[in-house]
């Protein structure tokens, strides 16, 4: 179709026309402005927003199936392939975990709803004995597994080769070990591929699936479905045949045998690590008292008080230093006789250096006691009398206790500096 | 029977047969083919100049035209395709064309000003030029009375009745709307359309009013205003 008409409006990308029937047209823009002009033009050169539409459409559903082949790959396709062996777990409830080459627990599904119960989150990335034993027991908290409905049934299906995942032996022997439940019918199937890809397409484990292929062979009516509702436990009273066949015979021996020996053992261990237990937990507590403590007292502490303790420090050292040379003088003219009362003035010091020592790092004592040393003798040099030694004494608490005070703000300090 | 048969030939005939048919003498075919064929011609033309054909200025369609007219006589369907062959024509001669034009067009020499006096004197650009500066300035002056009402073109684009008829029904209204000097000022005043004055003197449904309020405004302003131009091409709905 030919049309004839105006162009009353140029934008960039396109022009307006006005056509002799009257209708206003969107077209393409071509070459320099031909504004007011009247020109010929064809359909083709119509700007059709419904194409424009579709193509915005097109877009947008090329752009969801894009992503979600991405998201496919990467939530799919990668888990698939990291995917090494398929662990089911059916007691009914029944989950699956997928476990990578180091028997790691990559990904949990619920294969029905009861078995959301059994799922925890913190089950991706557990050892896979450690993820089964607890969906064990979340199954006997959840009142899954009990005294009728005993049997646990659990399959592997291998889909790649790998060292680490041959788990059955460690997967049975943490089952013993730290499930509650005793006279558990324990089933271990090791299925293959084919086996599981039937599963898959039927939402249920490998195990049962390989179950529903035993059952089958002796009984035509018996559907996937049936199996796939009906717990483990009534499998294996309607089939005691099959599922005794396939009994984890050592499991149940173990127990049995070692059900004394075991308990004790258990008890032991429990005992043990309840001993264990509770040290630690004794050293915590006291570990928050000492901290708590030391939090109180540094809360007690307020910026004046550590301002006044500054200046008194300072005090106390320029004190020193007019002593430190005084003393010096006055060493050369010591008797023998100060000499016994410096020993015994040492003796006394020395109990709080003792103190001292315990609250005191290590870096700081020998200089310390340097300044100990001074202020000793520069106490016995100044004063002769023994009558004055006591308060030389109660001035030297007065000074521990600043220097002890002056200790706390160093480790108050360096608590703030780490 | 008869008759039917030969639509059913016609339609069968390749596209070689036809030519050969027109280059035999049958003059009817020959118009008939080129009718056919304008769209293509157009195209090709289009594409050659980078610019939509101007009406005005259809030099290049008349030219394009002999070119295919050329093209049908000189065929000889053993050098290959027709279509390609027109286009091919078409284009050296619209080509040969803008050769000879643009000098006197668009160029002008400066070195030598006594010709260049005469090439400006030659060309009718400055009448082409005046004439568009008033086309564009009334273009302008549409533009802004619609923008009173709310309305841009692009909207005219999107919301105008897409059936001749729902057209010319809506042209209908609007000149019923100018000669109604009430409503007419009622619609200039309010910058609204007066629906129930509208509906009560002529014999519309407030659906149909409401749908193409933007065409009819639009329709009304350029009856009511004064460029004879884009009158024309509402006339052209109306049937003047």
């Amino acid at each position: 179709m030919v049309y004839k008409g105006r162009v009353i409006k140029e934008e960039k990308n396109y022009i307006i026309v006005l056509t002799k029937d009257c209708q206003y047209k969107k077209i393409r823009k071509k070459g320099q402005s031909q504004l007011g002009k009247e020109i010929i033009f064809l359909d083709e050169d119509i700007i059709n927003k419904s194409t424009v539409r579709y193509g915005l459409v097109a877009a947008i559903l090329l752009l969801i199936v894009t992503t979600a082949m991405f998201a496919g790959i990467n939530f799919g396709l990668i888990n698939e392939l990291n995917t090494y062996s398929v662990v089911g777990l059916d007691i009914n409830p029944s989950i699956e975990f997928r476990i990578d080459d180091q028997g790691i627990v990559r990904k949990v599904t619920a294969l029905d709803e009861e078995g959301k119960d059994l799922v925890n989150k913190q089950m991706i990335g557990m050892e896979i004995k450690g993820a089964v034993t607890l969906g064990i027991n979340n199954a006997i908290d959840k009142k899954y597994l009990t005294s009728d409905n005993d049997t646990i049934l659990i399959s592997q299906v291998n889909l790649k080769d790998s060292d680490n995942i041959n788990i059955k032996n460690s997967v049975i022997q943490s089952i013993q070990e730290t499930t509650d439940v005793q006279n558990v019918n324990l089933v271990y199937i090791e299925s293959d591929k084919e086996s599981f890809k039937e599963a898959e397409k039927n939402n249920m484990t490998a195990g049962k699936y390989e179950i529903y292929k035993k059952v089958a062979q002796n009984d035509d009516n018996v559907s996937i479905k049936s199996i796939k509702d009906m717990k483990v436990a009534e499998i294996a009273q309607n089939h005691e045949e099959i599922i005794t066949t396939l009994k984890v015979t050592d499991f149940d021996e173990k127990q049995q045998s070692d059900k004394n020996s075991n308990n004790e053992n258990d008890e032991d261990n429990n005992s043990d690590k309840d001993e264990k237990h509770n040290k630690n937990k004794e050293k915590n507590q006291a570990n928050n008292k000492d901290r708590l403590k030391n939090n109180f007292e540094d809360e007690d502490r307020d910026d004046d008080d550590i301002e006044h303790e500054m200046s008194e420090q300072k005090r106390n050292n320029k004190n020193q230093d007019k002593d430190y040379d005084q003393e010096d003088d006055k060493y050369e003219e010591d008797d023998e006789d100060d000499n016994k009362e410096r020993n015994k003035q040492k003796g006394k010091n020395k109990r709080y250096k003792k103190y001292k020592c315990n609250v005191r790092n290590k870096d700081d004592d020998e200089d310390d006691e340097y300044y100990e040393n001074d202020e000793d003798k520069d106490n016995e040099d100044n004063r002769d009398d023994e009558d004055k030694d006591d308060e030389d004494d109660r001035d030297n608490d007065d000074k521990d206790d600043e220097d002890d005070r002056d200790d706390k703000d160093k480790d108050y300090e360096d608590n703030r500096d780490d | 029977m008869a008759k039917i048969l030969n639509l059913f030939k016609n339609k069968k005939q390749t596209l070689d047969e036809r030519l050969k048919n027109i280059q035999d003498g049958d003059i009817e075919e020959r118009e008939q083919f080129i009718s056919e064929y304008t769209p293509f011609i157009i195209k090709t033309i289009t594409e050659v100049i980078n610019r939509y054909i101007e009406t005005e200025n259809d030099d290049e369609y008349s030219i394009g035209l002999q070119a295919f007219d050329e093209a049908i006589t000189k065929y000889d369907s053993n050098k290959g395709k027709f279509l390609s062959f027109a286009k091919l024509l078409i284009r050296n001669r619209i080509i040969d064309f803008l050769r000879k034009e643009t000098p006197s067009k668009s160029n002008i020499y400066f070195e030598d000003t006594q010709d260049a006096d005469e090439y400006i004197s030659l060309s009718n650009r400055e009448d082409d030029f005046t004439e568009s500066y008033s086309i564009r300035k009334e273009l302008e002056q549409f533009q802004r009375e619609l923008k009173l009402f709310d309305i841009l073109i692009d909207d005219l684009v999107k919301e105008s009745p897409k059936h001749i008829d729902s057209r010319i029904n809506a042209v209908k209204i609007a000149r019923h709307i100018v000669e109604n000097k009430k409503i007419k000022q009622q619609l200039y005043d309010k910058k609204k359309m007066p629906v129930k004055k509208i509906t009560s003197s002529i014999d519309v449904s407030n659906k149909v009013l409401k749908r193409n309020r933007k065409f009819i405004i639009a329709s009304v302003l350029i009856l009511d205003g004064n460029s004879e131009f884009l009158k024309n091409y509402v006339f052209g709905v109306e049937g003047r």
